[in-house]
């Protein structure tokens, strides 16, 4: 099978980038504002200053680290069909995780989201084929501010029998997380083995690791809960005004984080991630553009010559409804992105630069995705295919669909489920929509129809028990 | 003797040595500080906000002229006495508690900057407390709080009920991602701004009222 890649760095173009990035945690180092991280450091060999926060990280240290990382990580689910390996042979795709907004399907309205938000949009992404994990689309602005990434966990893991991935901003968002997942595995151990969770974890650019994420993602790690750390260097702002600076950017920070884990505890699940972003540079903001691309690109070739497990977001796209606009930048966003082979594609449902969730949204890209799948998965030649002998058969002037060549083959074709192949007369039958509107019409129809396993009641109590002592120790002292 | 409109082009260029060295000459030469700040900082980066708008400049170039100016500034602080300075009003920046998202809050910063207003930026992570005591220092006309996570853009609340019980005259304007006219109204600010470019009109509005 020959499959379209696109693989554009060189190797010395790798190294380059590999040992700039080392130069610059050795040389410019860090700045970490965790005690808890320093001390770790500390004790691996770098230099640390505990008044500045400042961290020299020498190159043994990210080889050693390279070394501890584990090569393939597998991403458990509650339900056990939905488990999957990161290991480089095929992509999945990743709901977006937490926009604070959504376009309602039913009024139209932009409006803050709710937890009811994240409950109807994961049952959504639970029902979608090509949607293999589960950030929550939206956040659930009715929960108080310290027990959000907590209850929105559950809301998710109530409403979807996929992997989940969470956000959390200190340690004991964690602590109470991965309570609440051991509870569903049955244990610890068991959650250590199939972790039906995993988490997304930001440095902040440039160069700078913030307490309370990196407390949580190092116990995190000691659960042994995949970590995608996830630098996001803009353009000239946070990050140098060059591509291949920004990349580099990137790359440090990933491995400075990178290190953090292994050395909190060695062998830890940790995934590459990269939201490396280009700038408009009249008002600041992070934008879709052939640049985003590319340094994403580049940076999942990284990901092979680390040989790493990878979770890339994709560019997305800044529309703010389901126009042209973001079906292209989706479109080509995820196709190119899925042309690097990396393990997860993030940002499924997004509108609005990752701002705005979309239940039609993340429809109308499952059907892009299955496109794009196929692409990817490229063409065979051989005799079979060549098919001399049914051209042969058929001959001048003949026809191909009643053989059985075809017969034995046809299915093998793509085949679309959701956009409109239909002629101008069969399309004004069926109602004149836009594919904005059949997706809406999907929407209804799988949240009245798509059933998910629910929690056993006896879990559902002791995880209820787990909340409330959440609520008692996270809002009282707040 | 120093030529201050050569002040004003190193400004407008971003010529941080050049402003820095013909402003002590000039003080040196004994030219009015308040011409110095007038007819060559402030009117550089009045010119560098005018070009912004009009879509000749960029945000690079709005910081750098931005250093350069207070670069100037600084040189010139210990001589200013008050009234010296006449700005379009003094502004406190910073990113509410628990959110170390530096950039948005900065970039705004340097666009009021372009538009005459002194800001004093006290960074990230910053309290209540923080943001009433810059503001009470420097005699603020605005307060600015920036946040970007849905979690800490509850501690903006915090600093609007503070800057009420201090009784302080500086109006409140709030920003981020996650931000909404709905947000603002509910928590009490003064006023919102979805993003930078509009923060500057917003800023202009609220220092008059």
């Amino acid at each position: 099978m020959s499959k379209p890649r696109i693989s554009f760095l060189s190797q010395d173009e790798l190294d380059a980038i590999h040992n700039t990035s080392l130069k610059v945690l050795e040389t410019t180092g860090v700045k970490v504002m965790s005690k808890r991280a320093l001390d770790i450091l500390k004790k691996a060999g770098a230099k640390v200053d505990y008044t500045s926060n400042h961290v020299s990280i020498p190159r043994n240290l990210v080889e050693e680290a390279l070394k501890m990382a584990p090569k393939t990580i597998t991403y458990a689910a509650r339900n056990p069909k939905y488990d999957f390996v990161l290991d480089k042979r095929e992509p999945h795709f990743c709901a977006e995780g937490g926009p604070p907004f959504i376009l309602d399907w039913e009024t139209g309205e932009h409006r803050y989201s709710t937890s009811e938000d994240i409950a109807r949009c994961s049952i959504i992404a639970d029902y979608l084929d090509h949607v293999d994990l589960i950030w929550p689309l939206g956040a659930g602005m009715d929960v108080p501010a310290p027990m959000r990434y907590i209850s929105d966990m559950y809301t998710g893991l109530k409403n979807s029998e996929k992997h989940f991935e969470g956000d959390a901003t200190n340690s004991r968002d964690a602590q109470y997380q991965i309570e609440i997942a051991a509870a569903i595995v049955g244990g610890r151990k068991e959650l250590k083995k199939r972790p039906i969770f995993s988490h997304v974890i930001c440095t902040v650019s440039p160069l700078s690791y913030d307490k309370g994420m990196t407390e949580a993602s190092i116990e995190l790690a000691k659960a042994g809960i995949p970590v995608a750390i996830m630098p996001m260097p803009a353009v000239g702002e946070t990050g140098p005004v060059t591509l291949a600076g920004t990349m580099v950017m990137n790359n440090a920070e990933f491995l400075g984080g990178l290190v953090i884990q292994e050395f909190a505890s060695p062998g830890a699940p940790v995934v590459y991630s990269a939201a490396v972003g280009a700038v408009d540079f009249k008002t600041g903001t992070t934008i879709p553009s052939p640049e985003g691309s590319l340094m994403r690109l580049g940076i999942s070739q990284l990901t092979h010559y680390y040989d790493l497990p990878s979770e890339m977001g994709s560019s997305g796209s800044l529309s703010k409804l389901l126009d042209m606009q973001a079906g292209y930048e989706n479109a080509i966003s995820l196709i190119t992105h899925m042309l690097t082979l990396p393990d997860i594609v993030l940002g499924l449902g997004a509108l609005e630069g990752a701002r705005l969730t979309s239940p039609e949204g993340m429809v109308i890209e499952n059907e892009i995705v299955d496109y794009a799948l196929r692409f990817v998965q490229g063409l065979e030649v051989n005799d079979e295919t060549l098919a001399a002998d049914v051209i042969d058969k058929v001959g001048p002037g003949g026809i191909f669909l009643g053989e059985k060549h075809t017969l034995k083959h046809f299915r093998e074709r793509w085949m679309s489920k959701l956009f409109d192949i239909d002629s101008f007369e069969a399309w004004q039958k069926k109602g004149s929509k836009s594919i904005d509107e059949v997706a809406r019409e999907k929407v209804k129809e799988i949240l009245a129809t798509h059933k998910v396993e629910p929690i056993p009641e006896n879990v559902e109590k002791e995880i209820s028990g787990i909340l409330k002592r959440a609520e008692t120790e996270l809002l009282t002292k707040s | 003797m120093v030529d201050l409109t050569k002040i004003k082009d190193s400004v407008i260029g971003g010529e941080v040595d050049d402003v820095v060295e013909m402003v002590r000459k000039a003080v040196d030469e004994g030219q009015s500080v308040k011409r110095i700040l007038a007819e060559g900082l402030i009117s550089g980066m009045g010119i560098v906000g005018d070009k912004y708008e009009k879509g000749d400049f960029f945000l690079p170039e709005m910081v750098i002229a931005a250093t350069a100016m207070k670069a100037g500034l600084k040189v010139l602080s210990p001589m200013l006495k008050p009234g010296d300075v006449e700005s379009a009003g003094t502004v406190v920046l910073g990113t509410a508690k628990g959110d170390i998202h530096d950039i948005g809050k900065s970039i705004v910063g340097t666009m009021l900057e372009g538009a005459g207003f002194m800001v004093t930026d006290i960074g990230v992570d910053a309290g209540p407390d923080k943001f009433v005591e810059t503001a009470k220092e420097n005699n603020a006309d605005l307060i600015g709080i920036s946040a970007l996570l849905t979690t800490t853009m509850v501690g903006m609340e915090d600093v609007i009920k503070a800057v009420k019980e201090a009784g302080l005259k500086a109006r409140v304007m709030i920003g981020g991602a996650s931000v909404t006219q709905e947000f603002a109204d509910k928590v009490g600010a003064d006023g919102y701004a979805p993003d930078a470019p509009s923060a500057v009109g917003k800023a202009k509005e609220l220092v008059k009222s």
